[in-house]
């Protein structure tokens, strides 16, 4: 509480004492009492002498609280705020008001207006400035506990980056061995290195940093909890191998007696039930694939020397704790079996392009030589074809941008092996971004022959190769050809069932698909621009390709960026804004809709079933703050009991008769639009009183009923335009919430055209002004309120 | 007369246990019905017309419907919560309409000139 409030208003060397009579302020101010320590008027604040004056009043008058009544807040912030500061006094406890923008530059032809309106902001200010208080610094002790869920490229990275900042991290890989994709690759363009050097180097460091937990062969089955305090279950499928006994003999594979299609190949070739470890499988030990054993076959069982071979083990299920979640869940290729045409699954000879990967990696099924599968032959001829079901509305419509270069990788492959192989590309059109193009060059040196067609289909030719009908879109022609390999560029497409259980069970798809969180491919995109990584609930952020298509090298800058957010939230402790959510527990009868309204889900309840908002995950957005139906979030410095005091603080009319609106205006867009309004000197009528608030949504009706009771004629409720607003639903839940208690005036014979919302973008100064224009004219219209009239008792 | 739901309005409190007027009815007269997801009152006939559930709840749902011996159509009584007084509008079988205003909080402004 203020208990010496100073009002400066500055003249701004003539723009605001140009149009608003300064002496005449001077007989306003005096009408405020209560808590009033200074009241000065100069013509330039901001000059040395005013700067010194403002200086003086704080510490000779030993004021508490400062309203600067002249330019508007983001003018001269820095020179203000210092001054302040220097003084003694907190920054929080500068109030600016803009009687510039404000006041003076739209309504400088209505003089008489202009003051008033000056007077009443003041009067708005005075009432809020009674009620602040300086901050109370916060530190909250951070989340030390992360998942990172997916052992690929972009969870090995996010993992090793959080180990090593001192976070404990559980790592969980649903297959045997980690690295995903990438470890199966043969060569990463555009250096065209060895993928498993840089995923060993990697997890050693990993190892080294003893921080990281890995889980193999697990999966997420479920998730729970609230930002800050997720609760996973976890499944881990059992090796049926004792991982102490195993010593690798092999003597198991000999005896067993299936075989099990290889997973690590892409289905290229295949090994026993039971096997080798996979290369960059971290347990190093055999694995039987219990899908693909016989029933009660027990010969490895019988083979193993070291009876290290337990065939009755069962899947582990564990709940982990923790506080944030990297999702690093990757991709699978599209399924190209599903583009009929191009014979994918019936001619062994088609592969897609990680098959033909593993081909040529010397790790590979045929040790790093190019064999037909089908034929046997060494490939000698060979056709690409991209966009394999991408870019096709039947099948997946998006590119995957990485496809491109990597058949051109492979194209390379052939060429170095040797010139004479004939390789075509087949493409709709070649995505090279950025110095990938180099790649592109290289292969038209190199000799392969790009033709831009989407084949018609791929069949059987009698020479044993394939035949491959298209129409060659440059030329017109219809081109066929024989080749003894088909490579198929299949794209990328979400992987595993992480997606699923977040939007089953932390945040809905209708609302991530409603504010564009989520892109049509299932890919959880986040809002790349402003809040990239995240989508889901606050905690959780997604990196590497469970965010889109994209390369190793941006696969592994998302991964660290989303590590960042998780670090954000993750020190030991950690000076939160002073801006976050505080309920008032006095206040609080538990009704839960913060939790529901809360755009982030940060929101948990505590041991009394209080709800309580996780600070490190609050962006101070204050929605909560305007769906309490009992006003008991009471954040810092601007809350619903300041707001109150300003509705309440007897705004006069500016001229007889005259409606008086108050404006309630977002501050990332609708009031920006209105500040530029004043600047370009846009009229708008001096009835309207603007309030910044940080958003739409944290406007509580209970103000706007409180204005209406105390006879104020119209409110304005201006916000983002729909999904465009920086607290996700602020801007939505303010208009609904509107809606409503425009139906509860209609029934209590008022007009509902007294409240009313706009949506602004931040230019968008000329439909601010004539939307203004027109409320006022409409309100002139209507009357002045009935409550002017009402029986107070 | 008991209170009305507006169906399109209440969400249920988001299918909560508890909706908040469940929470404030003194009578414990409102709950939530499962299938519907929205707030219905469980026994007409038990309801004093308290008001409370009507003022509470954030959605604006809940109207109290008069009783008609009180006054029959058009005839309204409803309540305006604000943040530092309560309003009721009274609509009587006329339509005349009267308006109270009372303050619950008096705020420190009070000192103030107008």
């Amino acid at each position: 509480m203020a208990n010496s409030i100073g009002i400066f208003v500055c003249g701004c060397r003539g723009l605001v004492s140009g149009s608003i009579d300064l002496p005449r302020m001077e007989a306003e101010l005096a009408k405020l009492k209560k808590s009033v320590g200074a009241r000065v008027l100069h013509p330039w604040l901001c000059s040395d002498g005013g700067r010194e004056t403002i200086r003086e009043s704080i510490v000779k008058k030993s004021l508490d609280c400062i309203i600067l009544a002249g330019c508007p807040g983001n003018v001269h912030g820095e020179l203000f705020g210092g001054l302040v500061n220097g003084a003694g006094l907190a920054a929080e406890m500068l109030l600016r008001l803009d009687i510039r923008e404000g006041c003076a530059f739209p309504h400088r032809d209505s003089p008489d207006h202009s003051f008033r309106k000056a007077a009443n902001l003041i009067r708005m200010w005075t009432a809020r400035a009674r009620l602040m208080e300086p901050f109370a610094e916060i530190r909250l002790s951070g989340h030390r506990d992360a998942v990172v869920a997916g052992g690929g490229l972009a969870g090995l990275t996010a993992a090793l980056d959080l180990a090593e900042a001192g976070i404990r991290v559980t790592l969980i890989e649903k297959e045997s061995f980690i690295g995903g994709n990438v470890a199966r690759l043969n060569k990463v363009f555009p250096r065209m290195c060895d993928a498993g050097c840089g995923l060993t180097y990697l997890y050693n460091r990993i190892k080294d940093t003893g921080r990281v937990r890995l889980l193999t062969l697990s999966e997420i089955t479920s998730l729970g909890g609230r930002a800050g305090r997720y609760e996973a279950g976890v499944v881990t499928r059992p090796r049926y191998i004792k991982e102490g006994l195993c010593s690798g003999c092999g003597r198991c594979v000999k005896a067993c007696p299936v075989e099990a299609p290889d997973r690590f190949n892409y289905g290229l070739g295949s090994h026993r039930a039971v096997q080798a470890p996979y290369p960059m499988d971290p347990a190093g030990v055999y694995l039987i694939n219990r899908e693909y054993c016989p029933e009660g076959c027990e010969a490895c069982s019988r083979a193993c020397p070291a009876g290290a071979i337990d065939l009755t083990q069962k899947a582990l299920e564990t709940r982990i704790n923790f506080g944030t979640m990297v999702v690093a869940s990757g991709w699978s290729p599209y399924p190209v079996e599903r583009v009929e045409r191009f014979g994918c699954g019936v001619y062994p000879d088609v592969l897609t392009n990680m098959q033909m990967e593993r081909l040529a990696s010397e790790s590979g099924p045929t040790g790093g030589r190019i064999i037909c599968p089908g034929s046997g032959r060494e490939a000698r001829r060979v056709v690409f074809i991209q966009c394999a079901g991408s870019r096709d509305v039947w099948h997946q419509s998006w590119c995957s941008s990485v496809c491109c270069t990597a058949s051109i990788k492979q194209a390379l492959y052939l060429k170095e092996r040797d010139p004479g192989c004939r390789v075509y590309i087949f493409y709709n059109d070649i995505r090279t971004p950025g110095d990938y193009e180099d790649l592109y060059v290289r292969a038209q040196e190199a000799g392969v022959v790009f033709i831009r067609t989407n084949p018609a289909g791929v069949s059987a030719d009698p020479s044993g190769g394939l035949r491959i009908t298209a129409e060659d879109t440059l030329t017109g022609r219809v081109i066929e050809t024989v080749a003894d390999l088909v490579v198929l560029a299949a794209g990328m497409t979400p992987a595993g069932d992480m997606m699923k259980i977040i939007e089953k069970e932390v945040v809905d798809r209708e609302l991530l698909e409603k504010y564009g969180l989520i892109g049509s491919s299932g890919y959880h995109t986040g809002h790349r621009q402003c809040f990239p990584m995240e989508t889901a609930a606050q905690g959780i952020y997604f990196a590497g390709c469970a965010q889109g298509p994209m390369d190793m090298g941006r696969t592994a800058s998302s991964a660290l960026a989303a590590s960042g957010r998780v670090l954000k939230a993750a020190a030991v402790e950690v000076a939160v804004s002073p801006h976050i959510a505080v309920v008032d527990k006095k206040e609080c009868d538990k009704c839960k809709r913060c939790l529901e309204e809360c755009p982030y889900g940060v929101f948990h309840l505590d041991g009394e079933g209080f709800p309580v908002p996780d600070g490190l995950f609050c962006r101070g957005c204050h929605v909560c703050v305007g769906s309490c139906p009992r006003q008991c979030i009471v954040p810092q410095g601007f809350g619903v009991k300041q707001q109150a005091a300003m509705v309440s603080a007897r705004i006069k009319e500016t001229a007889p008769r005259e409606p008086v609106v108050i404006a309630f205006m977002c501050e990332n867009d609708a009031y920006p639009a209105a500040l530029e309004a004043g600047r370009r000197g846009l009229e708008y009528p001096p009835n309207i009183h603007i309030i910044p608030v940080r958003c739409i949504g944290s406007v509580n009706m209970a103000l706007i009923k409180e204005g209406i009771s105390a006879g104020l004629d119209g409110f304005l409720l201006a916000g983002c335009r729909s999904g465009e607003c920086h607290y996700i639903s602020g801007s939505d839940r303010a208009r609904e919430r509107l809606d409503n208690l425009r139906d509860t005036l209609r029934d209590m014979m008022i007009e509902p055209e007294r409240v009313e919302f706009l949506s602004l973008g931040i230019g968008e100064a000329r439909i601010f002004a004539r939307e203004a224009g027109e409320l006022v004219k409409r309100l002139r219209e209507i009357g002045p309120s009935p409550f002017k009239t009402a029986i107070v008792i | 007369m008991p209170p009305k739901v507006d169906p399109t309005k209440c969400d249920g409190c988001r299918g909560e246990s508890e909706p908040l007027c469940e929470q404030v009815c003194p009578g414990n007269l409102m709950t939530l019905d499962k299938d519907t997801m929205k707030a219905i009152i469980r026994d007409k006939s038990d309801c004093w017309d308290c008001m409370t559930c009507t003022k509470a709840c954030p959605r604006q749902a809940i109207q109290t419907v008069l009783q008609y011996q009180l006054a029959y159509f058009p005839g309204k009584l409803i309540p305006l919560v604000g943040t530092n007084s309560v309003t009721w509008t009274s609509i009587d079988c006329h339509g005349r309409v009267e308006r109270f205003v009372m303050k619950t909080l008096v705020s420190g402004d009070d000192e103030d000139e107008d």
